[in-house]
């Protein structure tokens, strides 16, 4: 369920909530609007159902109004007794039609009905007999037409037949009002369930927003803020830079001047100079050098830390590049009586690489082992091919890096003691520039040694070649 | 005017910096040359066209018109076209000032940290040229 969650957008999500929530909130609605229109049906024929039964009484009341009328004439002889009599007459035929057309629906009552008009036509003319018999004959006529018997009979199978009718109508009152009551509780049925079903959704949808969407929420959020420091960062590394940039600038044209001067002066430009002055003026040409190297490489430093430095790589010759920088070492290996051997296997190609890297690179490693091996020790350095690399290595009978030292001995700044003590000069950025300037083009810089016994350092470059890259800068 | 001083090779200095141009001014002078100073583009062309140096050493970082704008002017103007031009350059130079560097006619370009021994053999390389 997680990682399904996971996939979908927060939009898809979203719109798949608000889907189901109004799918749900329709079918509710239209069940109870179904529910209303039947109970709306239902209550019509209940309400038919009363009339009906109703009318029906009124029927019979009708006629025993029309008995009570012609009893009282009968037995005073007066027309005004003949009033109930007339009331009842003129309404039946009106009650009637209403029956009629109330119970149209009705074949059982239709047909009832039908019969109880037979029935009343026969009662009405037997009260019509017994009134005339008394109007024109007189009081016992009356009477012993009455006794017949015939007008009670026919009245009694009226009552009986509307008995039935009403019989008949409760039936279906009964049947109409439990349909009713069945429509009401379902009706309550859906909507307690259609509630439950929205409160359970409600629920559902708040523990899916608040363990998966807002987690979604707070992700991108989080996300957009390391976006935004991730920004603040690259903006506060340019400005490093820049400020690199511009106090080395700053730097340089003194001690330029520095330099000039300097040398102006030990090469006797505007006099000769005594042992004296030419061990001083010594001393600040070297404190001078190490200043300009320093800021030299500081620039490298953050050049290579922001990866705009460029490479344009040119076919060239390694072993000629390590043979000059080897004569430029000349006069230290000299001094120090070291042995220096090489070694290059035959047929090594011209490699596509930058010349200045390359150059930086030999520097680094070769003036590295002259520096830390003591006099009449050995160094020899080996080109060979390792496919798919061109394998540098420089090996030193020398003062070799302690163990506890070597992890760090390629990171910003490191001098270990034992080289301190060696060359206090050094900036212990060297081997850091040649590293991220070798890994950024392709290539691998590793090492062995041992204290005391001497170290090897090993730079791969691909015999493909180093990568041509845009840069704003050239390392120096 | 002496024969040495006519036979003075004249190098005309460009540098909104001082110090640089005491430095090399200096350097140069001992080297046997004579020497002219401008502070910004629009002297060095001024000068350029004024005094017909044999040689034209100068910065690109000036106020007003820098060393590379003032290059072309010279080369569009038919008395300076044929100077040659020795940039100095602070060695942080961007790739893209040094492509037009090297495009520029009769131009060459040395780091202002040169070894002024060097630099010197420079100048007389580009001078009798």
């Amino acid at each position: 369920m997680d990682s399904f969650i996971k996939k979908l957008s927060v939009k898809t999500l979203n719109s798949t909530l608000i889907f189901i929530i109004v799918f749900v909130f329709l079918t509710v609605s239209s069940a109870c609007y179904y529910s209303l229109r039947r109970i709306d049906t239902d209550e019509f024929w209940e309400i038919h159902s009363y009339q009906v039964s109703e009318n029906i009484n009124i029927l019979l009341l009708n006629m025993e109004d029309m008995e009570t009328g012609q009893r009282g004439y009968i037995i005073t002889g007066h027309q005004n007794f003949l009033e109930p009599y007339d009331a009842g007459y003129n309404n039946i035929t009106n009650t009637f039609s209403i029956l009629q057309k109330l119970t149209i629906d009705n074949p059982v009552q239709q047909n009832n009905l039908i019969t109880l008009k037979v029935l009343i036509d026969e009662k009405v003319t037997e009260l019509k007999d017994s009134m005339s018999l008394r109007t024109n004959i007189g009081f016992d006529a009356a009477k012993d037409h009455i006794l017949i018997g015939n007008g009670k009979k026919k009245m009694d199978s009226i009552r009986v037949l509307i008995a039935k009718m009403q019989t008949e109508e409760s039936r279906l009152l009964k049947i109409r009002t439990e349909d009713l009551t069945k429509i009401n509780k379902i009706t309550e049925l859906i909507i307690i369930i259609g509630s439950i079903i929205g409160f359970l959704f409600y629920l559902l949808v708040n523990y899916i927003i608040n363990n998966f969407v807002i987690g979604k929420i707070v992700k991108k959020s989080l996300f957009d803020k390391e976006q935004q420091a991730n920004k603040e960062l690259q903006s506060i590394n340019l400005a490093k830079d820049e400020f690199v940039s511009i106090a080395s600038h700053q730097l340089r044209t003194p001690l330029t001047a520095l330099k000039g001067y300097t040398g102006m002066l030990l090469d006797g430009d505007v006099g000769s100079i005594n042992e004296k002055q030419r061990e001083y003026l010594s001393e600040i040409k070297n404190a001078n050098d190490r200043m300009i190297k320093l800021i030299t490489s500081l620039l490298n430093v953050s050049r290579v830390d922001l990866g705009v430095f460029t490479v344009d790589p040119e076919l060239i010759n390694f072993e000629e590049i390590s043979q000059s920088v080897l004569k430029e070492l000349e006069s230290s290996i000299k001094d120090k009586k070291l042995h220096i051997k090489t070694n290059f296997e035959k047929n090594i190609p011209l490699l596509s690489a930058d010349p200045k890297i390359v150059r930086m690179v030999f520097q680094n490693l070769l003036s590295n082992a002259v520096k830390y091996t003591p006099p009449e020790g050995s160094i020899s350095l080996n080109i060979k091919k390792e496919y798919p690399d061109l394998v540098i290595s420089v090996k030193d009978t020398g003062y070799g890096i302690p163990e506890a030292v070597k992890l760090k001995i390629f990171t910003k700044l490191f001098r270990s003691d034992n080289a301190r003590i060696k060359d206090p000069n050094g900036t212990g950025l060297g081997l850091y520039i040649i590293k991220a300037t070798i890994e950024q083009t392709g290539g691998k810089i590793w090492f062995d040694s041992k204290e005391n016994k001497g170290s090897t350092f090993y730079v791969s470059i691909p015999l493909d070649g180093m990568k041509k890259k845009e840069g704003f800068k050239r390392l120096e | 005017m002496n024969m040495q001083q006519k036979n003075k090779k004249h190098v005309l200095l460009a540098d909104d910096d001082s110090m640089t141009r005491r430095l090399f001014g200096s350097k140069l002078a001992f080297a046997g040359f004579e020497v002219l100073y401008a502070t910004n583009g629009d002297e060095l062309v001024e000068m350029a066209i004024r005094f017909q140096p044999d040689l034209v050493v100068t910065d690109i970082d000036m106020p007003n018109t820098d060393g590379i704008t003032a290059a072309y002017k010279l080369r569009e103007d038919s008395q300076t076209k044929n100077i040659n031009i020795i940039f100095l350059t602070n060695a942080d130079i961007s790739i893209e000032t040094e492509k037009v560097m090297k495009e520029l006619v009769g131009a060459s370009y040395i780091p202002k940290s040169i070894d002024l021994l060097e630099f010197i053999e420079q100048v007389h390389k580009v001078i009798n040229q």
